[in-house]
């Protein structure tokens, strides 16, 4: 696809607060380097959202991003999605869930098992180990009961939303995995105090294909390449291609699988990609990275910095800090750093490509990286 | 001792050498968790090694104290012991997850 001229670069919440057009289909990618949260907009003021992250203020950044475009997120978001409960995916979850009231919410299908809820129950009489992690899922399962409302629990090809323009499906986890995880789950230890912390979650996470009228696009969700051939061979999931690709786990190598370039994706398609800072790994990495770009020209990061130095203390908490080797940086989230993608739902076309804050294309984050 | 910075955190990876952790500034009065501090286990005390896992949460001060002879730069960490969770306590947590599990089995 050619270089749109929509392709702007600036920067503030206020620049980002143009709804899209009843008939434009909207995926706007939100990654400030720790955390991710997509918002879509599926046709008709229509919103739906995908995972949570923080933007400024502690606030989640769905929301900052909905109400900065004048959207009541009470009646406007018809479904939440927590792909898996991975902290960097659920911060601001439970405001997500809170504030959108209306909405359906879905979450992995093995969060139905009663044991790995009383797992994360079982910490509610030692609030000092209720972890982020584990207090984000109590938090929404408990307002989620208050409310009387069923999750939908997401497995391999299954219909989440269906209306007369959009479909919203679940390709993952498949039954398999959901078997392995039970068997995980009992091979665990009943006198290990902090079992519950050492389930993996990227395993059991939801990918979502979503089709608006002609327009299809693929979340990656967070899950590893031996888990994608699932995905690929199933002979029942929808086999109409997307044409933009919320790159898998950050565009880890290890979720990358060539097949699904090859046989879920367009010739020419648009991928996003959210950074994330993994301990002294930044991904992607340039070898990731560079995989992206060798299918997708037009790839996009949706943050190229690594945080700022943090530097407002003491000089000499900085010297201990910097003699004992500890790196710190803050996180950057004075502007949402947004890849957002519109296109009309009815004529098609190229996407028109919007990026805020501190996103880029993949080009530059991998110059930036190299230097 | 005089505390000049005072950190909570909680660990989100542990690599060989080091681990990496989200930071709540208690001194600056931070509201959430919005730094990130890759940390060489040389900087935490041997007897505490093993307590490093995901989710572990930690006390992080930095200051100094007085000596005879001058001052002395001090960082200490210190990390919670989790309580052995009982049977009791999973037997309550079935209760909770059949509780919201039930609830949830409306509409």
């Amino acid at each position: 696809m050619g270089r749109q001229s929509a392709w702007r670069d600036v920067g503030t919440l206020t620049d980002i607060a143009q709804q899209p057009d009843a008939d434009q289909f909207e995926l706007a990618t939100i990654g400030p380097g720790f955390g991710e949260s997509i918002v879509l907009h599926v046709g008709n003021g229509r919103w739906l959202v995908v995972d949570s992250c923080l933007g400024a203020n502690g606030r989640a950044a769905a929301l900052q991003y909905l109400d900065g475009m004048g959207v009541d997120p009470s009646i406007s978001v018809d479904l939440v999605v927590a792909t898996h409960w991975d902290i960097d995916h659920t911060r601001g979850l439970s405001q997500v869930v809170g504030a959108c009231s209306g909405a359906a919410f879905c979450c992995s299908s093995v969060l139905r098992h009663r044991e790995l809820l009383a797992m994360i129950s079982a910490r509610t009489d030692h609030p000092e180990t209720m972890t982020p992690r584990l207090q984000v899922l109590h938090d929404v399962f408990q307002t989620l009961g208050s409310r009387n409302v069923r999750p939908t629990f997401a497995s391999a090809n299954r219909t989440l939303l269906s209306t007369d323009d959009c479909e919203v499906w679940s390709l993952s986890p498949s039954d398999a995995t959901y078997g392995d995880f039970l068997q995980s789950l009992e091979s665990l230890s009943t006198d290990n105090p902090r079992r519950a912390t050492k389930i993996v979650s990227n395993h059991v996470s939801v990918v979502l294909w979503i089709r608006v009228s002609e327009v299809v696009v693929l979340l990656g969700a967070d899950l590893p390449t031996e888990l994608w051939s699932e995905v690929v061979d199933d002979p029942v999931r929808p086999s109409d291609r997307a044409s933009a690709f919320k790159v898998a786990h950050h565009g880890s190598i290890d979720a990358y699988n060539a097949d699904v370039w090859d046989a879920m994706i367009t010739a020419r398609p648009v991928a996003v990609v959210s950074p994330f800072r993994n301990g002294r790994i930044k991904l992607p990495t340039l070898d990731g990275a560079r995989r992206i770009l060798q299918h997708a020209t037009a790839a996009y990061a949706t943050t190229r910095r690594p945080g700022d130095r943090a530097h407002s203390r003491y000089d000499l908490v900085n010297e201990v800090v910097d003699e004992q080797g500890v790196n710190i940086r803050r996180d950057g989230v004075d502007a949402l750093d947004v890849v957002r993608l519109r296109k009309d739902i009815r004529v098609g076309g190229d996407w028109s490509i919007e990026l805020f804050g501190n996103a880029c294309h993949l080009r530059d984050y991998v110059k930036l990286a190299d230097e | 001792m005089h505390v000049l910075q005072e950190w909570e955190g909680y660990v989100v990876k542990v690599e060989d050498d080091c681990f990496t952790a989200r930071l709540l500034d208690i001194t600056r009065e931070a509201k959430y968790d919005d730094e990130q501090a890759v940390i060489p286990f040389d900087a935490i005390l041997p007897e505490d090694h093993k307590r490093v896992e995901v989710d572990a949460v930690f006390r992080w001060i930095v200051g100094f104290r007085f000596l005879a002879d001058g001052e002395e730069k001090v960082s200490r960490f210190v990390f919670r012991d989790f309580p052995t969770i009982t049977e009791a306590d999973l037997a309550k947590g079935r209760r909770w997850a059949d509780k919201v599990l039930g609830e949830m089995s409306g509409p």
